[in-house]
């Protein structure tokens, strides 16, 4: 049985008058506070974190061969979360050692976590400034503009736009047809319809690229279609809809089947019930699902790579010619080996970032307000 | 009220229960009819990409015979084409990434649902469903021009020290004062860290979901019997989101398989079967596909939807078995994986 | 649900709106798709790819067409899959190192095309070896290497710098013990096959142990000893450039080197100089090129052995492959026009933008021979005009007056320096003119966001920043060589002496080293125009540009032209763009407006 870690105790034996002879009396037996911080834990943390830079300090530089700023940190956290468990052994029993350790090292692997993010993205906004702030970055093309050329000549415009078309035609055919599906596996339901989820959920786990191999062999080598940006939508397109799919399953499954059942009780069909009952009530959900299924496939490479070609030409015609879309753009220039190609790939990839976190805002928004008005 | 008004009457003597026919409205009909179809179509649509994969196998079989799983290199126009190195380094990858990932995920999960403030909480959420949304084109970028000088210089530091093992033995002397950095770079070490960034969020996610729903009645009885706070984690907590530990990483792996970009950008490809990590060249099947698709004629683009097939059917299985595992756990009922 | 009629109408507007809303944003797609893109009438939008050996020299004229009119999208893949690609329709062109071969002769990979096609040369250059050898912090600069030490180095008989065979090509200079690390292409490269062929031919006991038959090939035995295999000559020279690069060497085009800023190693000809690639040393090599009549394809096995000093000895064409048949599927007169308007371009004024930027312009007679070939395209379809302009306005550096045969670069290609020849020098080593390109700089070239590849080019003529030909060897015919200079990335005439451009008036005397220019010679008086010539600097209004000569060539002033249509062309996409962010902007607001709406609508 463990020990209150705020109780203090005396071991002197005596004999309580209620209780009879005990070896302990508890003399303070305050509430025992779970996620606080005492004064004890704040000083022994931080006593450990100066008194460990020291030593490391001490060892590394003087002692270890070791070299660098990275082999400094990594010792670092070693010997801090070292200290701190001699710091609280010194007064504390195990299980507060091992509480406090765990707790440490739960911290250090999410700053690791969260630091890399930060650091990730610190990278790419840091080397995709110089060229994001010049307004032709914007508002050109790569037309004419040779992937040496000075980073303020030249621009994405093409690549946003073809981003843009191709990600609407994919919603155009994956939105009615996902929602549609998800209608089937939870209004109508049955036997086929577990096989249709079965195998939606089957095809989530289709790596991309193989979506836009599968429209590569047999649209544009079997048909002889153009690589446009039509095939990209395609490619982008099977890869949105299993996720379109179930998520829309999930966010029609959610809603209570009271609601469905007052619809048809007081008269209406099946299908003016999920018209007007139905959807609607599930409408955050699926705008969720629509949201999060155009921003995993606005970043996606592998698919756009194959289906369609890296062109400097702004073309919004997605039926002929090769129609650049951002990802492809900035692994076309990352490969390029050019410093002021990478530069304006790196600008690209801010803004796709962006676009990302707007997306991601939205979601959020949506599932605030659903959950607010529910 | 008499037995005569009910308009399916009993005949006499006969007691039989009255069948109630449920007649579908019209437009009901359409509906439902049109929904099917809807449905059967999207099933037929993407069942047939997965079929017309599978179907591939048949041709590359017949081309290059069984030897195509266990040939090292991909050799267009040889007979002897195969894509043996690259499963291998298809797996190795995804298991370097599994390895840096899961105690990051886990640590993460655990920060998050036990340590983090209510109001921190939130924040920390949304954090990491942000960082599962970056683009992995991103994350190639950082990987191949941020990571890999420190990661080369990780490596190093690896060979020389724990060099004895042999999955981080290079043929090169790390000791040597000028070491020869191209043998430790473009490795599938390198690539493996970066896809850690794209799984550990996924993961993170899963887990976290799990941990949440321990039910608070057990959390705080072990507290009540004195429990610190890591000692409720470790025995309440843990064993409760077991199936979501177990299929966030598989589903993590699942992501890890696919990773067809960041690979691309940081290997250099190389068609031998190596288990050490730390040594430069490898070769993956996306990034197999990615490099080679353009060249392939006729039956080697067949081989190379095979192969994509052999990959859809790793990335299926592990997926597939961490949805039973995340469902039939405790904390699975609810848990969207 | 409370007062339904009303919810009702609500949600039936909502659902009209919601339709309407959907057909407009389709049909403004529909309408958006159908609308041709704004390019000159009678001219489409042409694909192509294929080697990345001449994609240099092919990514400059795609530049320098756009102010014509003709959008041309080229992709470096290599030549293996350019062919593959022209065989599959998937291309209008391909640009090939080498012609269709049936198999490649080692792998067996199939290699032939079902759809007509002819061939023509369109550009001359040297498979240079670029190398990255940091002794005492400095990049070494000054290599040499014989064609048996290469073959050595390439087929993992020599593994480390310090070896004798290459100390004894550098005259007994040794270099620091450092592992050769070899680059090698991983694709199907044009590159691969021209090195393979020299190998296979002069150093066949070598090759043949290496690859296993003594046969060119354009598939590289990748994964032997140490050498590095990347996909692509820009993959290669990332590698090679980059930190993990020390002492590492590759095969690529010389273009790549000059852009990278790198050195590449002299190779040793059969007269006993060390030479490299310069557009002269080419040019005289090639006139041993045996070229087919029919095919205009190239046998190279004279060019090897040629023992003119200034030869350098892996130099060979790149040809385009285009599609003569009058039924092409993929054809249409469009297509062909702006094919044929392209090879035009390419094979007249593009030879004179190319000199400087690592090739070397096509002789004469070959130019006509190309002309002819694109005549094909109006054999396939009438409706394809190929009036092209007579030889002799091409601006071709090539060109001798009287004498179609001659080549004007070859005649007045410089003769080696003395320490470039076997057993003296090496040059660059105590005291001897150094090759490099970062000469004096009289104006302090504009770092912007050039990094230090290729920044600095010596002459005070630079402006913008980042291009490439550090060493731009100029003096072809007066040429400004403003290399890709859409970006008024100057005249880079990189000089040993920072002198000012030179014009074509065969005065001009040529660092023998570098093949740069060095006398001063008969100034047209443009030197220091670009540097002061509009904003200088400013490079974005497209001033910079170098353009002041008289003697220019065409390419030059279709430069300038292009800097400013590129900014008058940018009118029709402002409204592209306000029309493309619309929809952007509805696709993003919408759904949350929408379910909001409904959220509204569908609760009380």
């Amino acid at each position: 049985m463990s020990i209150p870690s705020q109780a203090r105790y005396d071991f002197q034996p005596h004999v309580s008058p209620s209780r009879g002879p005990t070896d302990l009396r508890i003399v303070d037996d305050s509430p025992r506070r779970i996620n606080s911080r005492s004064l004890d834990d704040r000083l022994s943390w931080y006593g450990s974190a100066f008194g460990s830079l020291g030593l490391t300090y001490v060892l590394y530089e003087r002692i270890l061969p070791f070299g660098g700023f990275v082999g400094f940190v990594v010792l670092y956290q070693v010997i801090k979360l070292a200290l701190f468990a001699g710091v609280t052994a010194w007064s504390h029993p195990r299980p507060i050692v091992t509480d406090r350790l765990a707790t440490a090292a739960l911290g250090l692997g999410a700053r690791v976590v969260f630091s890399s993010l930060a650091w990730t993205i610190g990278f790419v906004v840091w080397r995709g400034w110089n060229s994001m702030h010049h307004v032709s970055f914007y508002t050109h093309d790569m037309a004419g503009i040779l992937p040496q050329s000075p980073v303020n000549q030249g621009g994405i415009l093409h690549a946003v736009l073809g981003s843009g078309i191709e990600l609407g035609i994919a919603t155009l055919i994956t939105l009615p047809l996902g929602i549609l599906t998800a209608v089937y596996m939870t209004e109508v339901g049955g036997r086929l319809a577990l096989v249709v989820r079965t195998v939606i959920e089957a095809m989530t786990a289709l790596p991309d690229l193989l979506a836009g191999l599968f429209v590569y062999t047999i649209l544009i080598i079997g048909l002889g279609l153009d690589r446009s940006g039509l095939a990209a939508a395609l490619a982008l397109a099977i890869t949105m809809l299993p996720l379109i799919a179930r998520s829309a399953e999930v966010a029609l499954r959610v809603v209570p089947g009271g609601l469905r059942e007052a619809g048809v009780a007081l008269g209406s069909t099946q299908w003016r019930t999920v018209l007007q009952v139905v959807l609607p009530t599930a409408a955050p959900g699926l705008a969720t699902a629509l949201i999060l299924a155009v921003a995993r496939a606005v970043g996606e490479t592998a698919p756009v790579l194959i289906t369609s070609g890296a062109s400097t030409f702004t073309n919004i015609n997605p039926l002929h010619n090769p129609m650049n879309s951002l990802p492809l753009y900035i692994y076309a220039g990352l490969r390029s080996g050019e410093p002021n190609n990478i530069a304006r790939s790196f600008g690209a990839a801010v803004l796709l970032l962006l676009v990302v976190v707007v997306f991601f805002v939205l979601i959020r928004l949506v599932a605030s307000r659903s959950i607010k008005s529910r | 009220m008499t037995a005569e008004v009910a308009s399916d009457a009993l005949a006499e003597n006969e007691d039989r229960p009255r069948r109630i026919a449920a007649s579908l409205h019209p437009a009901d009909r359409v509906f439902r009819m049109g929904t099917l179809g809807v449905g059967v179509f999207v099933l037929l649509l993407v069942g047939a990409i997965g079929v017309f994969l599978g179907l591939q196998l048949i041709p590359t079989v017949h081309l290059y015979g069984w030897h195509f799983f266990t040939q090292e290199r991909w050799q267009p126009g040889t007979k002897t084409s195969g894509i043996s190195a690259a499963v291998v380094g298809t797996i190795e990858v995804a298991v370097i990434a599994l390895a840096v990932a899961f105690p990051l995920a886990l640590s993460t999960a655990l920060y998050i649902t036990e340590i983090a403030s209510p109001r921190a909480r939130t924040w920390l959420i949304a954090l990491v469903d942000l960082m599962a949304a970056v683009p992995s084109i991103v994350y190639g970028a950082w990987g191949a021009f941020e990571l890999e000088p420190h990661a080369r210089d990780l490596a190093r530091w690896l060979s020389s020290y724990l060099g004895f093992l042999p999955i981080f033995k290079v043929d090169a002397d790390p000791h040597a004062a000028v070491w020869e950095k191209s043998r430790f770079t473009s490795s599938v070490f390198i690539a493996g860290l970066t896809v850690a960034m794209m799984v550990t969020p996924l993961a993170c996610a899963v887990m976290r979901g799990a941990f949440a729903q321990a039910p608070i009645g057990e959390r705080e009885a072990s507290l009540a019997l004195g429990a610190t706070r890591w000692g409720m984690v470790r025995t309440v907590v843990l064993p409760f989101g077991r199936g979501g530990i177990i299929g966030g990483t598989m589903l993590g792996l699942g992501r890890a398989l696919g990773e067809t970009v960041a690979v691309l950008l940081i290997i250099a490809p190389a068609f031998n079967i190596k288990f050490r990590i730390l040594q430069t060249g490898a070769i993956t099947v996306s990034s197999l596909i990615a490099n080679f698709f353009g060249e392939a004629t006729g039956g080697q683009l067949k081989a190379l939807l095979a192969a994509g097939f052999v990959l859809f059917v790793m990335t299926l299985a592990v997926n597939t078995v961490a949805g039973i595992v995340v469902t039939r756990s405790r904390s699975g009922s609810a848990t969207e994986i | 649900m409370t007062s339904s009629r009303h919810e009702r109408a609500h949600g039936t507007t909502l659902r009209v709106a919601r339709g309407l809303a959907a057909a407009l944003v389709l049909a403004l797609t529909v309408a958006l798709g159908c609308m041709p893109n704004a390019e000159a009438a009678a001219h489409s939008q042409i694909v192509s790819d294929g080697s990345s050996w001449a994609a240099n020299a092919v990514g400059t004229w795609v530049a320098s067409v756009v102010p014509q009119g003709l959008q041309v999208v080229f992709t470096s893949t290599g030549s293996a899959q350019g062919r593959s690609d022209f065989a599959a329709k998937t291309v209008d062109f391909a640009v090939s190192d080498i012609g269709y071969q049936g198999k490649d002769p080692l792998t067996g990979a199939a290699d032939s095309s079902s759809r007509p096609y002819a061939y023509l040369p369109i550009v001359s250059g040297g498979t240079s070896f670029p190398y990255h050898i940091v002794e005492n912090g400095q990049l070494v600069r000054t290599l040499r290497l014989s064609g048996a030490t290469l073959a050595k180095i390439f087929t993992d008989q020599i593994t480390n710098w310090n070896d004798p065979s290459i100390t004894a090509d550098n005259n007994g200079v040794a270099l620091p013990s450092l592992p050769i690390v070899p680059i090698v292409h991983s694709e199907g490269s044009g590159s691969t096959y021209q090195f393979s062929a020299y190998l296979a031919r002069q150093y066949a006991s070598a090759w043949q142990s290496f690859a296993g038959a003594d046969v060119p090939t354009e598939y590289w035995p990748t994964g032997k000893g140490k050498q590095v295999a990347q996909s692509g000559s820009d993959g290669v020279m990332n590698y090679l450039t980059s930190s993990s690069g020390n002492g590492a060497i590759a095969y690529d085009e010389y273009s790549y080197a000059l852009g990278a800023n790198f050195p590449a190693a002299k190779v040793l000809n059969a007269a006993g100089y060390y030479t490299l690639p310069t557009q002269y040393n080419v040019a005289v090599a090639l006139t041993q090129a045996q070229i087919d009549p029919n095919t205009l394809l190239q046998n190279l096995q004279n060019v090897y052995t040629y023992n003119d000093p200034r030869v350098y000895a892996l130099s060979s064409y790149s040809y385009a492959v285009i599609p003569t048949s009058a039924t092409d599927p993929k054809e249409t007169t469009g297509k062909r026009q702006t094919i044929a308007d392209f090879l035009d371009y390419s094979v007249c004024q593009g030879q004179a933008e190319i000199g400087s930027i690592g090739y070397s312009a096509l002789p004469i007679n070959l130019v006509q021979d190309s002309f002819k070939r694109i005549q094909l395209l109006s054999t396939a379809d009438p409706g394809v005009d190929v009036s092209q302009d007579a030889v002799t306005a091409c601006n071709n550096p090539t060109f001798v007056a009287g004498d179609p045969n001659g080549n004007h670069l070859a005649q007045i290609a410089p003769q080696p320096a003395a320490c470039d020849k076997q057993g003296a020098g090496p040059c660059g080593i105590g005291g001897a003119p150094s090759p490099s390109p970062t000469a004096t700089s009289s104006t302090p070239s504009p770092t912007a966001s050039s990094t230090s590849k290729g920044a600095t080019t010596g002459s005070g003529t630079t402006t913008g920043s980042g291009t490439t030909s550090g060493t731009g060897a100029t003096a072809s015919g007066g040429t400004k060589t403003a290399t890709g200079a859409t970006t008024g990335a100057g005249s880079a005439t990189g000089t040993g002496t920072g002198s000012s451009p030179v014009t074509g008036s065969g005065a001009t005397q040529v660092d023998p080293d570098t093949g740069q220019v060095v006398a001063v010679g008969p100034s047209s008086g443009s030197g220091a125009a670009p540097a002061s010539a509009g904003t200088g600097t400013d490079t974005s209004s497209g001033t910079g540009t170098d353009s002041g000569t008289g003697t220019s060539t065409g390419g030059n002033v279709q430069l300038v032209e292009g800097a400013a249509a590129v900014g008058a062309g940018q009118g029709d996409d402002g409204t592209m763009a306000v029309l493309a962010g619309l929809l952007l902007l509805c696709a993003l607001v919408a759904p949350p407006v929408l379910a909001r709406r409904w959220g509204r609508g569908g609760r009380s």
